[in-house]
């Protein structure tokens, strides 16, 4: 595999006397860095084995189908083994709902409390907040000033969210 | 050297599927053990606090219980109760399962084996922290789905709750750890052990360079609030006591796991502990110093077979120590009240967050 070479090579550059500066922000990390102080040592071996480093994503996807297999094999099991040594023996009262022996009135798909839902909108807007605030972090020792107090604008804006939601009275449980 | 040229023999693409597949099959093989064992530890020391013997019959002082647990889970009569959403009644106890192992993939459970090509982690991303509060939030799905498709009314309480106290406490999670990624400067977890070590990388060259480190430059001194809020989140995350109002048993008998029974409970029993194992793993990472220790130069990465198994042994032991106070805490307090824990959550752990990054924020600033 041509690039994986060249990928390599061009690590082994990295450690070298060429001063890169780091990149922050999404391409994040010093990481390059800390690979390429690892190439030092092995560059006689460099060619003969793949950098798991190269595809951490390819890695996600593999073991993500590891992930999706794995509990549907003790669920396939169980149903074998149901399927051919203990068929089931349903009668009513087994397949009732259960309620503590009393009987199950009305529907379970019932409406609910609308303060779910207002938690909900809350927590859509905190979230998005935090995942704005990841990068904000890792960029920060590169902030210039003006660039820090545009953050703390904008944590301020969202304090205030949560400030008038609190007065509301959105977050007190009734 | 015979199997190392054997190996070079091999086309690139053969290697990354073989170094992938032991890699995956090693992770999954040490975890399922430890989840089996969790729960043998639970039972026993849950006996010994409340001054029983707890399970001892099976093996050597119980020790092969998981091992009955496990037949027994899969002999047990595969029923499907009639009033259920039959898809979505399967489909949820995998769907909580598979998050709980995905958070895995981004854990440096080590360092190396002597050779700093294969890295003990699965899968090395630069945004590993974003990875996981990304996978961790795909969690909730399959409560929900087990409290809707059960339909019944103990299964659907069971699961709005446990919805709203994981969002609520996602949020507190996820800030509560931007301070650390302020001072480690990168999202990627090996960099967050790194820091810890004392391997903070130049910042013209982007090189790393050996500070001199200790106990103290472990996260969790740096950041003792960040940390607090975390573990305090990560139980509410796991729907563990004191925040097991999701399957409180005096109110709703089992919560979103009422109609379960057989291999699909035991699934949802399953993830739960993989639940706490991989925060526990988190809390490692992020605050203690992964597998890393201060101490006979093992904050290096290893360079020999030994050194490299000892770091995982250090990373498990860590591990196992957090797991230990996650059982201890479920015996040991009473639970929160729904209002108190939404209390909790949404009026003193999200401010006190948001003033933690502020206040660590300004205090950078003014130091640099």
């Amino acid at each position: 595999m041509r690039l994986n070479s060249t990928t390599l090579r061009n690590r082994s550059d990295w450690s070298g006397a060429v001063p890169i500066r780091p990149e922050y922000g999404w391409k994040i990390g010093w990481n390059g860095g800390s690979r390429a102080s690892g190439i030092q040592t092995v560059t006689g071996t460099r060619t003969t084995h793949m950098q798991a480093s190269d595809h951490p994503y390819l890695f996600l996807a593999v073991f993500l189908v590891v992930a999706v297999i794995f509990p549907l094999v003790p669920l396939g099991l169980a149903r074998l083994w149901a399927r051919t040594f203990s068929p089931p023996k349903p009668g009513p009262v087994k397949n009732a709902i259960y309620e503590c022996g009393v009987e199950s009135k009305g529907d379970a798909w019932i409406q609910f409390k609308s303060e779910y839902y207002l938690y909900g909108i809350i927590f859509l807007i905190f979230d998005v907040e935090a995942i704005f605030l990841f990068p904000f972090a890792v960029a920060f020792t590169n902030l210039t000033i003006g660039a820090f107090l545009a953050m703390m604008m904008f944590l301020l804006l969202l304090v205030e969210g949560l400030v008038w939601a609190w007065q509301k009275g959105v977050l007190t449980w009734k | 050297m015979n199997r190392m040229e054997w190996l070079a023999n091999l086309t690139p693409t053969q290697q990354f599927v073989l170094f992938s597949v032991v890699k995956i099959i090693f992770a999954v093989a040490i975890l399922m053990p430890i989840i089996a064992y969790a729960v043998l530890v639970e039972r026993r020391l849950c006996a010994f606090i409340q001054d029983r013997v707890g399970p001892n019959r099976v093996g050597p002082f119980g020790l092969l219980q998981p091992l009955a647990d496990g037949a027994k889970a899969i002999l047990k009569e595969d029923f499907t109760p009639e009033h259920v959403r039959k898809v979505y009644y399967w489909l949820a106890p995998a769907l909580c399962m598979i998050p709980a192992l995905l958070t895995l993939a981004v854990i440096p459970f080590g360092s190396n084996l002597g050779n700093s090509n294969n890295r003990m982690v699965i899968a090395d991303l630069n945004v590993g922290i974003l990875y996981t509060f990304g996978i961790v939030s795909l969690g909730v799905y399959g409560i929900v789905l087990a409290g809707y498709a059960a339909n019944s009314k103990y299964s659907f309480l069971g699961g709005i709750r446990s919805s709203a106290q994981m969002i609520s406490y996602e949020i507190a999670m996820g800030m509560s750890v931007i301070p650390v990624f302020m001072l480690v400067g990168s999202l990627n977890l090996s960099a967050v052990i790194d820091y810890q070590a004392g391997r903070i990388p130049d910042p013209e060259t982007g090189r790393l360079i050996q500070h001199s480190s200790g106990l103290l430059s472990w996260l969790v001194f740096k950041q003792p609030l960040a940390f607090l809020i975390f573990l305090v989140a990560a139980f509410a995350e796991t729907n563990r006591l004191p925040f097991d109002l999701p399957e409180s048993e005096q109110e709703l008998v089992g919560g979103y796991n009422t109609e379960y029974s057989s291999m699909k409970f035991a699934l949802f029993f399953m993830g739960e502990y993989a639940n706490v194992i991989l925060s526990s793993a988190m809390m490692v990472t992020l605050f203690f110093g992964g597998w890393t220790l201060p101490v006979f130069g093992l904050e290096q990465p290893a360079d020999s077979l030994g050194k490299g198994l000892l770091h995982i042994g250090i990373f498990l032991g860590k591990m196992a120590a957090f797991l230990i106070l996650f059982i201890w805490v479920r015996w040991m307090l009473p639970r929160f009240r729904y209002d108190q824990l939404m209390d909790l959550g949404w009026r003193r752990f999200i401010p006190l967050a948001l003033a933690n990054i502020v206040v660590t924020a300004i205090l950078l600033w003014v130091r640099a």
